[in-house]
């Protein structure tokens, strides 16, 4: 047995009882032996520091690398992403959002009535509600600013249509065809 | 009577850290069989005790001790399934570890020179109290930062984490004869400091 070799291993009580037997003999008998081990124990001593404040380190913050999502899924994600913009652009190019707001509505703004439409063009546009009586005209939509609506006849008679056609407080007549204004 | 409290002492700490790798074992395989977040944590607050205070002897930054720490569990979640139950769960974690301080130290070395070049300058104005107490624990602190990197973990896993020899040569992945020399050599040195200062 190397007694020399075994100091670390009797310090640590790692030795075997036949070990531990024989080492305590020579221990006994050997004054150098002895000194190693004195000496170990008071180097030992020396070398341990107090209980200083130590790092601790979060579980919560390495619990994020345990499952890392691979690169590809952060490119994917991004790709679909932008695909995704990309067909909302272009959709909204083609197919720009329609809106019933009459505030923003104008005389080239589509419609979808599918009714006769007269759209008329008034020299005192105060003048529309007394009109509108005279001939029994459904209002569909006002251009204040141009003075002008759209009305639908409601059973114009051809007589009443020719009257209206020739009536001094209209300015501009039009008949629009349905679906198509 | 010193044999026997020895060995009273011994039984205690065999049974002991026995118990410890029964629970480490469990939550290792829990680890590697059903990849449980949990019993990770587990093991992270464990080993977290016990792996620190080791780190903070291979160097006094925060920094470099929580990402060697972090390092090395991870490896452990990576390589759990690769555990074969041949040692125990620590000396498989301190094997790991083993190979990462090794790096560690390297790293911190060149740290530490870095911060002392640009100290020196600092110090050479300043007076110089003796203290012999904190001077024996500076010579000594320097030797072991001396030592050879492999020399220096056998060292401290043989002073401060009282591993066997044969745990060493385990967690090393070196003959138990290796291992003794390495401790020699180390032990020889941290002698010549301790008995030149000893006189103080």
């Amino acid at each position: 047995m190397d007694f020399e070799a075994s100091i670390p291993d009797y310090i640590n009580h790692h030795l075997s009882e036949s070990e531990l037997a024989l080492f305590e003999a020579q221990l006994l008998k050997d004054p150098s032996l002895q000194a190693q081990v004195e000496l170990e124990r008071r180097l030992r001593h020396q070398m341990r520091e107090p209980n200083l404040p130590q790092t601790r380190p979060n579980f919560d913050t390495f619990s994020k690398a345990l499952n890392p999502r691979p690169w590809w899924t952060h490119n994917f994600a991004w790709s679909a992403a932008m695909a995704i913009a990309f067909v909302a652009v272009l959709g909204l190019a083609y197919f720009p959002i329609q809106s019933d707001n009459a505030e923003f509505r104008t005389l080239s703004s589509g419609q979808a009535i599918q009714a006769p439409v007269i759209r008329i063009v008034l020299h005192d546009f105060s003048e529309l509600d007394k009109l509108a009586a005279t001939y029994d005209l459904e209002v569909i939509s006002l251009y204040p600013t141009a003075q002008a609506v759209d009305v639908t006849p409601d059973n114009l008679s051809d007589e009443e249509r020719a009257r209206l056609m020739q009536d001094h407080r209209i300015r501009l007549l039009k008949f629009l065809e349905p679906g198509t204004f | 009577m010193n044999a026997q409290i020895q060995a009273v002492d011994k039984d205690e700490i065999y049974e002991q850290r026995k118990r410890e790798d029964i629970i480490d074992r469990q939550l290792l395989e829990a680890v590697a069989r059903q990849r449980d977040e949990g019993a990770m944590e587990s093991l992270y607050h464990r080993y977290q005790n016990r792996l620190i205070p080791f780190l903070h002897r291979l160097t006094s930054d925060d920094a470099l001790i929580e990402e060697t720490f972090n390092e090395v569990m991870m490896n452990v979640w990576r390589k759990a399934h690769q555990y074969k139950g041949q040692s125990m769960v620590s000396s498989w974690v301190f094997s790991i570890g083993y190979r990462v301080c090794l790096r560690t130290i390297k790293k911190a070395k060149r740290i530490s020179e870095a911060e002392h070049q640009l100290l020196q300058h600092s110090d050479a104005n300043e007076s110089y109290n003796f203290d012999p107490v904190n001077h024996l624990k500076q010579a000594l602190n320097q030797a072991m930062q001396q030592l050879k990197p492999n020399h220096r973990l056998v060292l401290e896993l043989a002073y401060f984490e009282g591993l066997s020899i044969k745990e060493i040569s385990v967690i090393a992945g070196r003959p138990e004869n290796t291992i003794k020399t390495r401790l020699h050599h180390a032990r020889l040195k941290m002698r010549e400091v301790y008995g030149d200062s000893d006189g103080f």
